[in-house]
């Protein structure tokens, strides 16, 4: 069960596959539409990343070949386009999410998990923890070891939204789409003194953890396992 | 009210004024003049009818009777009318009427002896009484006296007494009707001029499609006008090219970017590549998402810009934008030490570009709370009318130096205070873009060393919401 990235830029094809294996994947890697729709009916890929700029075949006949051809395979398109227009087509040609470059690495990769979470009909879990950290998604409580530790709602947001991806950095700008619902990292880093308050609270409430936030110099922030 | 002598509209109106008042005051002295030469000609015809018939008495009567007939003369036609004096050539009185109320006689002496012999001569003197004038004709008699003949020039005066009053009330009303003309003139010629200076402020602070409206002002308004249109389409065009050059380079520059980040983001999630290259790796993704923030705001700028059509319009309630911005940024202001408030007195919902409006919004949040000292208070509120609604967001900062003012808005602009904090000089254009495509503004009030508002105005009747 493999993912399969369409890229005809070699670069940016060689980050994406370095990290997908890095994060576990297996993955294969076609430079043009042709190859790409040949891997396609013949492999089964549990998920694609498709540039919409190929050579050959373009990202979105491509995959409208792979869905009247009955694959099923969840596809993120990348492209150099940002508008929003482009972004709707993409989605119309039966792709499941779209990603603009630049991108943050980390961002694919989260969305592909989201992705492949959502295919494989996973239950939503209603409990999330980290060590002694847990956190009851039904009553929106945190505790460490028994004991309670009081958060702000945005704080509660952003521990969530790590403890979902428990072991992955995620950006400032996923943080601030998804904790905050805006769509741009503010000039004064909201993210950071959001982190280092809700980090306060926990290394107040939770001695044991040590450091449970880390700090990935340029990409963002990872909780550990 | 302070009065610009520089004016051109004042200097023309005070100019055609005094033409008017000049022309119109010379004219009267000139019509006054030959009206009292002409009165004093019609007198001294009077007078010299009068000494005619008082000689014809002289010769035809004996000398002892004249006096006599003078006196029913001058009684019968009224005593006011006319006064006769006979002298010798010295000076001695031989025979008169009744001088009381007519010119004292010592004056009339001295006309009399001063007389030129074969000459008659016209004067005016005041009458004793100082009630008026008389006109005197004193005049050689046969054999060898002089003959004196006075009327009274009363009716004379007193009608250029009213002819002076009428035509100073006519000088008056031509110089309020020439000055009033003078300032409707002034302003309709400076019309012209004061819609393309207009125009010319408009597009100097950024509104490059302004144009004036053609017609109508007179030719050499006129010429100036589409002048001055022709200049504003260059202008449009070659910063419409530059905008575009700028737009494309920060497309070509995406993808280039995108490589460098993505390798950069690979090695500084590596941990196979030791402490001090993944330090380094990050710095270069740091780097990069900096570049690319100024980009994607830049296209951002381009995209909002291109006008309301590119805008992805929803029903959006502002008071919860406004409280969202606050509520986002509570952290940051905390920890500085900056009071932030949020008021709603009328918070309206509108149709409007939500995103677009959240990152104006929370710029100028931003900005505020960058630019104020610990201690100090940011104050967010609502307000609307009818018409419109209006975001202020209030600081307690340094406020904006008036040399800033002009450039707050345009692209990359830092002024010597920002220089130090972090952003790209953007963040104002971006949000002015957002007020602009939604047919709205952003309005600055700044005082130095009393903080700064900034109000973002948008209307109301864009359509049904």
């Amino acid at each position: 069960m493999r993912i399969l990235v369409v890229e005809d830029d070699e670069k940016i094809a060689s980050f994406i596959v370095k990290g997908l294996t890095q994060a576990g994947y297996g993955v294969d890697w076609a430079a043009d539409g042709e190859t790409a729709l040949g891997r396609l009916r013949a492999g089964d890929y549990r998920g694609a990343v498709v540039d919409i700029m190929l050579p050959h075949r373009d990202g979105l006949s491509l995959v409208e070949a792979a869905r009247r051809a009955g694959i099923s395979t969840p596809i993120i398109f990348l492209s150099a386009k940002r508008e929003v227009d482009d972004r709707i087509r993409g989605l119309q040609a039966g792709g499941d999410d779209y990603l603009v470059k630049p991108f943050a690495f980390s961002e694919l990769l989260a969305r592909i998990q989201a992705l492949l979470r959502r295919a494989s009909g996973a239950a939503e879990p209603v409990r999330l923890s980290a060590g002694d950290l847990e956190m009851d998604l039904v009553r929106r409580r945190v505790s460490c070891g028994g004991r309670e530790i009081v958060l702000q709602p945005r704080e509660l947001a952003l521990l969530e939204y790590l403890l979902r991806h428990k072991g992955s950095v995620v950006s400032k700008v996923m943080l601030m789409e998804h904790v905050w619902d805006y769509s741009f990292d503010p000039e004064t880093s909201v993210v950071e003194t959001t982190v280092s308050r809700l980090r306060a609270k926990l290394a107040a409430g939770c001695r044991s953890n040590g450091e449970l936030i880390r700090t990935v110099r340029g990409i963002g922030y990872v909780l550990d396992r | 009210m302070r009065v610009d002598w520089h004016s051109i509209a004042l200097r023309l109106t005070l100019f055609h004024a005094l033409f008017f008042g000049l022309v119109t005051g010379a004219g009267g002295v000139v019509l006054y003049h030959l009206i009292g030469v002409y009165v004093i000609g019609e007198i001294d015809q009077d007078v010299l009818r009068q000494q005619k018939e008082i000689v014809r008495i002289l010769q035809s009567k004996e000398p002892a009777r004249v006096q006599g007939e003078i006196e029913a003369d001058t009684r019968n036609g009224g005593k006011e009318d006319y006064f006769v004096r006979v002298t010798d050539r010295a000076g001695h009185l031989l025979m008169g009427s009744d001088l009381s109320g007519w010119p004292d006689a010592q004056s009339l002496d001295a006309l009399a002896r001063d007389l030129v012999p074969g000459q008659r001569q016209f004067t005016t003197l005041p009458l004793a009484d100082a009630r008026g004038q008389a006109r005197v004709l004193t005049a050689m008699a046969p054999p060898d006296r002089v003959l004196q003949v006075g009327i009274s020039m009363g009716d004379s005066v007193a009608f250029l007494r009213h002819f002076r009053h009428y035509g100073l009330i006519i000088l008056a009303s031509m110089l309020t009707l020439g000055t009033v003309a003078g300032w409707g003139l002034a302003r309709k010629a400076m019309a012209g001029v004061e819609a393309v200076t207009e125009a010319a402020g408009h597009i100097a602070g950024g509104h490059y499609a302004e144009r004036v409206a053609a017609a109508g002002h007179g030719r050499e308004i006129d010429q100036l006008v589409s002048t001055f249109n022709a200049m504003a389409d260059q202008v449009q065009t070659v910063m419409q090219e530059m905008r575009q050059v700028n737009d494309h380079i920060a497309h070509d520059l995406r993808s280039p970017l995108a490589r460098i980040r993505g390798l950069a983001e690979a090695a500084a999630l590596d941990e196979t590549l030791g402490e001090e290259a993944v330090e380094l790796a990050g710095g270069v993704v740091e780097e990069c998402d900096h570049l690319i923030g100024i980009i994607n705001t830049m296209l951002d700028i381009a995209e909002t810009e291109a006008g309301v059509q590119r805008l992805q319009l929803e029903t959006v309630d502002l008071g919860r934008i406004a409280a969202q911005a606050v509520e986002l940024f509570a952290g940051v202001a905390d920890d500085k030490g900056i009071e932030l408030v949020y008021r709603a007195a009328s918070p309206r919902t509108l149709r409007a570009d939500r995103r677009r409006l959240q990152r104006a919004l929370a710029n100028l949040v931003d900005n505020a709370i960058k630019y104020t000292p610990a201690g100090g208070k940011v104050d967010v509120s609502v307000e609307s009318d009818e018409a419109s609604t209006r975001i202020a967001v209030q600081d307690t900062g340094a406020g904006i130096p008036a040399e800033a003012r002009p450039h707050l808005f345009e692209r990359f602009y830092r002024g010597d205070q920002s220089r130090q904090l972090p952003g790209n000089g953007l963040g104002l254009s971006l949000a002015l873009a957002v007020a602009r495509a939604h047919g709205g503004d952003i309005l600055v009030e700044s005082q130095p060393r009393a903080g700064s508002r900034f109000i973002l105005v948008l209307p109301l009747d864009q359509g049904p919401a």
